[in-house]
Order: structure tokens, then C-alpha cells, then sequence
């Protein structure tokens, strides 16, 4: 793992130019370039907004307005999202270059990583925009921002290198990916809170899910300037080894890519 | 450290067919596993070996052609340098920087622009960054692209693309440079220059392993040459020694296929006799396809005569896979006379010891006439030879510490048996 990691790291000046030259063929081929970045959390945002007013105070926000209740989960959840739904077939939408040439092959999960990392960037933006219109406080617990973040980022690329090395092996595993990522937006704190999860699944809710605890990690933090919950040590342990186990899944079968594909 | 590269005892396989697997398919092979059933017969059947025990050193700075018909393993030896595969068994050694020439630009992206492009196919190709932003302006005249170089590449010609990719790949300076047909694209003009920057690379202390079907080619860029045949080294030497073994290869490999497609015996019913059937055993008289070199093979020719047929001789021509000839055994060479060939019956002829270096065989069999005009259609049955490797020090297909002792024996029903022993 460290000599990957230490060849990754000779590579580091393809993993920034790849980075950018994905960024940059996204948005020259779009006509909004880079609003699309925040068009799509602010969308989602609006959806679930109506959806809350439609529901007459059932989802209990704890005194925070809808749009940004709803924007400060989406955020997060858009990066991550979008990192692991392009990160999937990362490997065989380059087949030219995996069958053609060598490099270490995760650079391009992490270069779809780094995509949508831009994209979170773009869009944090509207966010701070809010934060001044809704004149929301800040205190010293947004220091946890950079720590939540980076975990967030380890669990991104351990999901987006098993997903991709197991995609180039079963080609299903494209279809099914859309799918759990569907099915987790409703099992992750978003449009409801983790208050409102009954308090004898709650620890279950949390454990199994660290995507879980870093979304409700980030409005803790912005929104009511209290610290991430108790379960923050729990997901970031489960983040690191799922870190560990897809690089070293991904570099086991790294090796018979090119074979395969 | 005075070596560039190392091939030690490399073999690669490869599965045919589609290659992609579903769940189902996986699913279905895993539940075999588990029940304890054999995997299924069709995918055993399509492994192919592309390289069989290669071993090879290349010294630094030398320029190595690598010629042989197609599906020899050539490209295989290339994508195993450049790590873009790794090999079954067996040990890759590269020494210093790598750079392929595998395919020109198979980084380029359409949409982006030839410069965006420079800089994306240098990182691949592991240029640092400082270096292509020193080289880019040399790079693009190399290429012959000034007036193009802000332009998306989706609006080049092939010959403008080709020429960026070379011109990018020219100038990483790598320590080991593979080049792969490439510069069969492009003009003359081109291709010429492409050369003399291959020469100059070369010059520079830079190692070259060039693959081409273009044997000139060849000889003008390399001074080592291998010529692979089916998965295995048959020559390695200098680039003229191995030129010269492949046309020769060639050649026979032809005038083989002329002979056998100009039998007019190849037509069924139009021979005296036929062989039905041959099999190799064993020591222990056990049927075999596999057998140690040390060891003594029997081959069993199992025969039917339409008619009489006196004085018949039989000759086995054992090749190699690639159809280069090991050894060739005319039972009348040891003074076997076989009288007389009637109805159904078996010749046998006991090869003691076998003497054949380790690999994959195909023994030819064939009655002769009068005059040694073939009776009847040759047979040919495939073996492997075990025990004794040909590495790249061993490059002939037969070892000769002494002579093995030949001998043939005839039966035919009714028992009128004409047996013969002699000891060579």
C-alpha cells in the first residue's frame, strides 16, 4: 500500500493535469459551464423545500429556515453523489488509455473525486450567499468543517476505488450504483433529521452509515454551533478502513485491467 | 548495473472470447466451484499462452528489434515492459524510465486543444511539468503544428494527431523507449525524421525496443533483434542473425503449406494405405501427450492397407510448434525393412531417449513408397516436452549429448509378425 501510494504520489503532476482536464472538457461542453455545479443542489434544495411547506411543520428543522436546512445536507451529499456515480465507470470510459498506457490507475477515480470537489467548491458559494441572507451566526464549531470534510473525502474515495475496480470486473455493478446512492439519500439525514430517526435505530442509523454522521455532522456545526455528534469517531474509523480495503482491493485487480477490458 | 531490461522465465495467458463477465456468469461458475463440479469445458478451452518461459537481458542502451509473424507475442513483450499488463508467471524487469510509443496519443482528448493535449500526454508519458513547459515550444515545431496548436483536436487530420503524439513522446527522453509500428502513419518526410530522432535518442544512451513487421526498418534502427514464434524465443543475437531465422522461417513455414495443398492424397479413397490412428506412450505403455525429455516415447502408427504394400518406409518429422524442424527419423536410416503392409495393423517405432528440449511438438508421420513417394496422408499428433527449458542460451530445438537408440517394430492381423529389434 505505501509503494502505491508512493508511486501515486511521482504521478501527482498527471493526477492534478487529468484533474483539470476533466474539469475543463466538462465545462466547455456545456452551455451554463459551472452553473451546473450549482444548479443542481440548489434544484434539489427547492424540491425538498416545497415538499417541507407541504407537510405543515412535519419535519422538525429546529428553528433553521428550509433552504438552508436543506442546502447545508445537499452540499455534502451532491459532492459525494456525484464523486461515486462518475468515479464508477471511471476505469472502462478510459479504456484507450488503461489498455494503451500505464499510470496508476486510480488516478482516475480520484481525478472524478477532484471534479466534483471543484463543483462542491463553485457551489459552496451560493452557500456562504445565504448565510449572509438568513443572517445565520457562526461560532468556533465550524473548525470541524476541514476534519468532516476530509473524512468525508477518505469514505469518497474508498467507495469510488472499489466501485470502479469491481465495475471493470461486472459491468452490473454500473447499474447498481445509481441505484444504492438512490436508496441512501432516503436512509441519510437529508430531507428529515436525525432527530426524528426513533431513538432505538438511531445507533444502528449511525453506525452503519458514516455518510450519516457527516451530514448531520455539517448542520450541527453551521447551523446550531454545536460540536458533530458522539458517532463522529465510529464513521471516521469506518471511513478509513473502507479506504484501506478499496485501495488494496483496487490495486489487486489493478493489475489484470488491461487483460480485461 | 549495466542492464536495461529482463524477461526471467515470463509466461502470459490470455482468455479468448469476450473477456467481460457478468454476475450471472460468475455467479453460475462460483456455484459450480462450490458444488465441487468441474469448470465448464469452454473455458478451458479458450486460454491461449501468448508467452511461454521467455527469458531474456537487454544491456543499457542498446536498440532491440523484435520481429516474428503475427500472435508471435510481440505486442504482449511490449505491453509487459510498458506495465500496462503483467505477466502470468515470471519476473519483468525494467531499469530506469519507461516510455511507450504503444499508440501515438492514446491520451488525446478530442475537445481539448493541441497545447491542453501537449501537456496531458506528457504527464502520461511521466514528463514533469517544468520540462514540458522548457520543451513545448520545441515540441510543437517538431510537430509542424504552429498554426494549430489552439485548435481542438477533434479538427485535426490523422496526420496532424500522429505527429503531435510523436513529437510529444520524442522529446520525454525516456531511459527506455518502446515503439510499436507506430511509424508506419505519417509521410516519408515524417517517418524520416521520426527515425533520426529514434538515432538520436539512441545516442543519448536511451535503450529501444522497436517492434515492426518492417524488417529494413528493423535492421536500419536496431542492432539486437529476437524473433518470437508462437510465444517462445527462437533467435536472439544480432539484428541480422535474427532477421535472417525469421525469413527463414518464413520461407519453410510457406513452401510446407505448399506441399501439403498440392497432395493430391489429401483426397480420400486415392491411397494404397492410411494411417488410422497414432498414438505416443509412455515407458509404461501408457497413452500420453506429455513426456520428459530423458525419456523413451513409443509411437504407435495404427494403419490400414487398401491393397499390399512391400517395402513401405515410415518417417517421423518432429517440429516445433512453429513448424521448425527438430529431428526427422526414416526407420529405413536405422536398416529397418519393413516387408510388407496388409490389412490393419500397428508399426511402432521407440525413440529412447526422447532428446527433444522442453515445449510444445507436433510429430508428423508418413509412409513412404518406393523412391519415397508419400503413400498416403501425413498424420500429425501434438505433445509437450518437459525437463529441459529452452532459455534464450539454448536456442536449438534438439540436444544432442548422445544418440538415442531408434526401434521399429511392425504387426498387422493376422499375426504374421515381422519384428525387428536394433540397437543403435
Amino acid at each position: 500500500m505505501v509503494a502505491g501510494l508512493r508511486e501515486l504520489f511521482t504521478f501527482r503532476e498527471l493526477l492534478w493535469i487529468w484533474t483539470l482536464r476533466e474539469v475543463t472538457v466538462r465545462y466547455k461542453q456545456s452551455f451554463f459551464g459551472v452553473a451546473w455545479a450549482v444548479l443542481q443542489p440548489l434544484a434539489l434544495m427547492a424540491a425538498f423545500t416545497i415538499v417541507a411547506t407541504f407537510l405543515r411543520g412535519l419535519i422538525e428543522t429546529g428553528g433553521a429556515p428550509y433552504p438552508i436546512f436543506y442546502y447545508s445536507a445537499l452540499l455534502p451529499w451532491t459532492f459525494f453523489s456525484n464523486s461515486v456515480s462518475q468515479g464508477t465507470p471511471s476505469m472502462i470510459n478510459n479504456l484507450n488509455l488503461v489498455v494503451k498506457t500505464y499510470f496508476p490507475r486510480e488516478i482516475l477515480p480520484i481525478a472524478k473525486v477532484g471534479v466534483s470537489f471543484f463543483d462542491y467548491l463553485v457551489a459552496s458559494v451560493v452557500f456562504v450567499i445565504m448565510f449572509i441572507i438568513y443572517d445565520v451566526p457562526l461560532t468556533a464549531q465550524v473548525l470541524w468543517l476541514p476534519l468532516l470534510l476530509a473524512l468525508q473525502i477518505i469514505l469518497t474515495l474508498g467507495i469510488s476505488f472499489l466501485a470502479s475496480a469491481v465495475t471493470v470486473l461486472f459491468r452490473d455493478v454500473r447499474f447498481l450504483i445509481p441505484l444504492a446512492l438512490q436508496i441512501m439519500l432516503f436512509i441519510t439525514p437529508i430531507i428529515y433529521p436525525v432527530s426524528m430517526v426513533h431513538e432505538s435505530i438511531r445507533p444502528y442509523y449511525l453506525v452503519l452509515n458514516p455518510m450519516a454522521v457527516f451530514i448531520d455532522g455539517y448542520r450541527q456545526v453551521l447551523l446550531y454551533g454545536s460540536p458533530p455528534g458522539e458517532f463522529l469517531p465510529v464513521a471516521a474509523v469506518i471511513s478509513l478502513l473502507t479506504f484501506v480495503i478499496g485501495y488494496l482491493v483496487f490495486k489487486r485487480l489493478e493489475t489484470s485491467f488491461a487483460d480485461i477490458i | 548495473m549495466n542492464t536495461a531490461l529482463r524477461f526471467d522465465n515470463v509466461s502470459k495467458k490470455y482468455h479468448l472470447g469476450s473477456g467481460q463477465t457478468n454476475l450471472r456468469e460468475f455467479l453460475g461458475r462460483s456455484a459450480r466451484r462450490v458444488m465441487g463440479r468441474p469448470p465448464d469445458k469452454k473455458a478451458a478451452e479458450n486460454i491461449i499462452w501468448s508467452l511461454r518461459d521467455v527469458s531474456f537481458d537487454l544491456p543499457r542502451g542498446k536498440a532491440l528489434g523484435l520481429i516474428g509473424p503475427n500472435g508471435a507475442g510481440k505486442s504482449t513483450t511490449l505491453k509487459l515492459l510498458a506495465r500496462i499488463t503483467q505477466p502470468t508467471s515470471g519476473k519483468v524487469e525494467t531499469f530506469g524510465r519507461v516510455a511507450s510509443l504503444i499508440e501515438l496519443g492514446a491520451g488525446f482528448h478530442i475537445d481539448l486543444t493541441g497545447r491542453e493535449n501537449i501537456f496531458l500526454n506528457a504527464t502520461i508519458l511521466g514528463m514533469p511539468l517544468k520540462k514540458v513547459n522548457r520543451l513545448f515550444d520545441e515540441i510543437v515545431s517538431f510537430a509542424g503544428l504552429e498554426k494549430f496548436i489552439d485548435t481542438p483536436l477533434k479538427r485535426y487530420s490523422s496526420g496532424m494527431y500522429v505527429r503531435l503524439g510523436f513529437a510529444v513522446a520524442a522529446h520525454v527522453e525516456p531511459d527506455i523507449l518502446l515503439v510499436d509500428e507506430v511509424l508506419a502513419v505519417g509521410d516519408s518526410q515524417f517517418r524520416q525524421r521520426c527515425i533520426e530522432r529514434i538515432e538520436a535518442l539512441q545516442a543519448m544512451g536511451t535503450t529501444i525496443v522497436f517492434v515492426s513487421h518492417n524488417l529494413y526498418m528493423v535492421k536500419s534502427v536496431c542492432d539486437q533483434g529476437i524473433f518470437l514464434a508462437n510465444g517462445q524465443i527462437h533467435t536472439y543475437g544480432d539484428v541480422v542473425d535474427a532477421i535472417n531465422a525469421y525469413e527463414r522461417w518464413h520461407h519453410e513455414a510457406q513452401s510446407m503449406e505448399q506441399v501439403r495443398g498440392n497432395s493430391r492424397l489429401d483426397e480420400p479413397g486415392t491411397s494404397a494405405v492410411d494411417i488410422t490412428r497414432v498414438e505416443l506412450l509412455a515407458a509404461d505403455g501408457t497413452s500420453s501427450d506429455e513426456f520428459n525429455w530423458s525419456e523413451p516415447v513409443e509411437v504407435r502408427v495404427h494403419y490400414e492397407a487398401y491393397q499390399p504394400v512391400y517395402k513401405p518406409n515410415v518417417v517421423l518429422h518432429f517440429m516445433r510448434a512453429d513448424g521448425t524442424t527438430s529431428s526427422m527419423i526414416r526407420a529405413a536410416d536405422y536398416g529397418y525393412e519393413l516387408e510388407k503392409l496388409e490389412g490393419r495393423g500397428v508399426i511402432s517405432v521407440t525413440v529412447d531417449p526422447l532428446q527433444l528440449t522442453g515445449g510444445a511438438y507436433v510429430v508428423e508421420v508418413r509412409i513412404l513408397g518406393n523412391m519415397d513417394v508419400p503413400l498416403c496422408r501425413g498424420h500429425s499428433l501434438q505433445f509437450q516436452v518437459t525437463g529441459l527449458g529452452l532459455s534464450s542460451r539454448k536456442r536449438g530445438g534438439v540436444f544432442v549429448p548422445n544418440v538415442s537408440r531408434i526401434a521399429v517394430e511392425a504387426s498387422h492381423e493376422p499375426q504374421l509378425d515381422e519384428s525387428h529389434e536394433f540397437a543403435q
